[in-house]
């Protein structure tokens, strides 16, 4: 057994040599998002340190600044640090360096041959990945890491209390958690203070019902009047009704993350709409044994498509300023290819964006909803990268006092109105 | 005794870097809130005082003002409340000054991460320290009572923002009511003074400049709050837990969003100092009373 590791871990390791390909010199800084202890960072240490053993000449040079990578990296290159590559949250990089201008396009690194065979290197990604990497209809973001929004529950659980399949519409959710309730379990996971979570009830919900536009549509108005669509007040009373029913437990309201997310690893509560990290987080407390499914947020009244998924991904781009722009390009195609984007899901449990990879385990359904994906949305149907100062000021914290229960669905249209009216004064 | 080119030889190391690490820094600050910047590349755009303007008008910069003052007053109010009432007892010959002085200053030897995280443990409303105390002594309905929904989280954090504090501003209390000559409380106990007679009437008036000096300490601790409410926020800061501090860092250097108005935050930052330096000179001025030597 330990021998076929060793012949495993070998043949990995020369296909990984292999597809590094041929040498070119140079020294790439490479910021990074992840924090130096976490499994997605050692990965991409491990991984570096393979394309340099395959290309003597360049060395890299990761720096692992945690979530506020952006920023640091705004003031290092204020401070005239040269940086080549950078990476994080691809709705952040589109507010900040992208939408700056600093970045370099990707459109023919795409276009050439792919690190696999590919005919073109865009030929690899899951579908519809690069559409939300554009910037005025040219990628400028090479995701690597594709997390999608959807309902991660405990399969088990689900079928003790009667449940065969997952709901297909939002009347089927509602009938499943009123199973799960009888069968003496919370039905939903949701935390107070989690407002990028909580939004994605109401982004899908008006996804759905009202499509993928509408969103970006009622921000823009100035007069706030594309609010006061009756689908808007109907998607609130909706997401009250999971309150009201009793399928999110009333302490819900006072759980401050990762409380309530807790309770699902604990076999207290069903399930939570949130990203593809939940069961990574919860590896410890669930235990090996845990039976995770994914479905994705229905269809409401007969409408809205399930395939259209709303996903967070984690994207490379290069700067302007580089020197090393082929190097680091180079780089980018190596961490994209079958071998590496293998490693990086298995070792740090990470959904990989390369379409021909498995993800883990506890992802298998997760997967399945990324590689049926008809339309991949990026956070907040883009408004999180266009008007991100709308999102954090208006639309999370008044989401928030409606679905938590502290305004009305009526005060809530009143308050957007009002609040987008107020925001386009004030610009 | 000494000559003004040595007196000035000594004060130039300090005054440059004064002038390079404040009030340098604090120019560019009203320079840059003049303008509408990202603070990406050289693209500044002037703006005047529109950013200053915007803040009249913005709802979230009020809901900051408004708890950075909640926190400055009433905060305060329990703070040197507590560490009055502390000092009083503690100076009044109770046995273990210095275990009882250490266990009230021990919260703020502790990473603020960790004092957060143990609040939170506290605040719970399954399994919490506070509710399952309460459960444990018959109180079954208020045992349920949430700490942390959004309508009491500001108050919560508050609570643990004075816990903290107290024994910092105890310690300092203490320290003052150490130098106050003793015979001036034996010659009271003579007269029949009660411990709190004694505290107010000899104690107070003797410690007034370090009660100053703590005040104008509290204000800027408060004015600028910004380390508790980033981790008592955890994942999401919510907006009832903002203060300037958090809002400046939102606004200019994101947090969950890309948000990078760094103009925009440079303005909250000038109208932050502003206030503090005005608050500063309002408890000076009006506190200000004929030092007392002994």
């Amino acid at each position: 057994m330990q021998g076929k590791k060793h012949l495993a871990g070998g043949t990995l390791a020369l296909a990984l040599l292999a597809l590094a390909g041929p040498a070119s010199a140079g020294e790439i800084t490479y910021w990074s998002l992840w924090n130096d202890q976490e499994p997605s960072a050692k990965e991409v240490t491990a991984l570096a340190k393979k394309y340099m053993d395959a290309h003597p000449d360049t060395k890299i040079n990761i720096t692992f600044n945690g979530r506020q990578n952006q920023v640091k990296v705004r003031t290092a290159l204020a401070g005239g640090t040269s940086i080549d590559l950078v990476d994080g949250e691809l709705d952040n990089l589109a507010g900040g360096l992208v939408a700056a201008g600093q970045v370099v396009p990707f459109d023919d690194l795409l276009a050439s041959p792919g690190p696999d065979g590919q005919a073109k290197f865009s030929d690899l990604f899951l579908p519809a990945a690069l559409d939300v990497a554009k910037h005025d209809g040219v990628v400028y973001q090479i995701p690597y890491d594709y997390n999608p929004y959807a309902f991660y529950y405990n399969k088990q659980m689900w079928a003790d209390a009667g449940v065969t399949a997952p709901p297909a519409t939002w009347d089927d959710l509602l009938a499943d958690l009123e199973k799960i309730k009888a069968a003496g379990h919370n039905g939903l996971a949701v935390e107070s203070d989690a407002g990028v979570y909580n939004i994605k009830y109401l982004t899908y919900m008006l996804e759905r019902t009202l499509g993928p536009d509408f969103l970006m549509k009622a921000v823009e108005d100035k007069t706030g009047e594309t609010w006061k669509d009756p689908a808007v007040l109907a998607a609130m009373q909706k997401m009250r009704v999971l309150w009201d029913k009793g399928y999110v437990p009333p302490e819900s309201k006072g759980y401050q993350w990762p409380a309530a997310q807790q309770t699902i690893g604990l076999g207290d509560t069903s399930a939570e709409l949130v990203g593809s990290w939940l069961p990574i987080e919860l590896a410890d407390t669930a235990g090996p044994d845990f039976q995770w499914g994914t479905f994705p947020f229905p269809t409401v009244d007969g409408k809205g498509d399930p395939k259209h998924v709303e996903v967070l991904q984690i994207a490379f781009v290069v700067l302007k300023s580089s020197k090393n722009q082929a190097e680091a390009e180079d780089f980018i195609k190596f961490m994209l290819s079958n071998a590496s984007q293998q490693e990086y899901s298995a070792n740090a449990l990470r959904p990989a964006v390369n379409k021909s990879v498995d993800w883990p385990k506890q992802l298998a359904d997760a997967h399945a909803i990324a590689t049926g994906a008809t339309l991949v949305l990026s956070e907040d149907d883009g408004v999180k990268a266009k008007y991100p100062d709308y999102v954090a000021n208006i639309l999370e914290p008044t989401n928030q006092k409606a679905f938590l229960g502290d305004l009305t669905p009526e005060q809530f249209v009143d308050q957007m109105v009002s609040l987008t009216k107020n925001y386009w004064a004030s610009k | 005794m000494f000559s003004k080119r040595l007196i000035l030889g000594f004060l130039a190391p300090a005054t440059f870097i004064y002038f390079v690490f404040f009030l340098l820094p604090v120019a560019c600050t009203l320079y840059i809130s003049l303008f509408d910047w990202t603070g990406f590349g050289d693209h500044m755009t002037f703006i005047g005082l529109k950013n200053y303007v915007r803040m009249w008008s913005d709802p979230v910069f009020w809901i900051s003002l408004q708890n950075t003052f909640a926190i400055l007053v009433v905060g305060g109010v329990c703070v040197f409340a507590l560490a009055l009432l502390f000092t009083a007892l503690i100076d009044s010959g109770v046995w273990g000054k210095k275990l009882f002085r250490f266990i009230f200053f021990l919260p703020n030897i502790l990473a603020i991460v960790a004092v957060t995280a143990m609040w939170s443990y506290i605040y719970n409303p399954k399994g919490g320290l506070l509710n399952g105390l309460l459960k444990g002594i018959g109180l079954t309905g208020a045992s349920k009572f949430l700490w942390t929904a959004p309508e009491h989280i500001f108050w919560s954090m508050l609570a643990a923002i004075v816990w903290v504090n107290t024994g910092f501003f105890l310690i300092l209390l203490l320290a003052g009511t150490d130098k106050v000559p003793k015979d001036m409380y034996e010659a009271a106990e003579l007269d029949g003074a009660s411990i709190f007679q004694k505290f107010f009437f000899i104690t107070i008036p003797m410690i007034w400049d370090v009660l100053v000096i703590s005040l104008v300490i509290w204000i800027i601790a408060a004015m600028k709050m910004f380390e508790f409410p980033y981790a008592f926020g955890l994942i999401q800061i919510p907006q009832q837990l903002y203060t300037l501090g958090i809002y400046l860092f939102i606004m200019g250097f994101g947090h969950r969003e890309p948000i990078y108005q760094l103009g925009y935050a440079a303005a909250i930052g000038v109208v932050l100092l502003a206030l503090t330096f005005i608050l500063i000179f309002a408890t000076r001025r009006l506190l200000r009373r004929a030092t007392l030597e002994f």
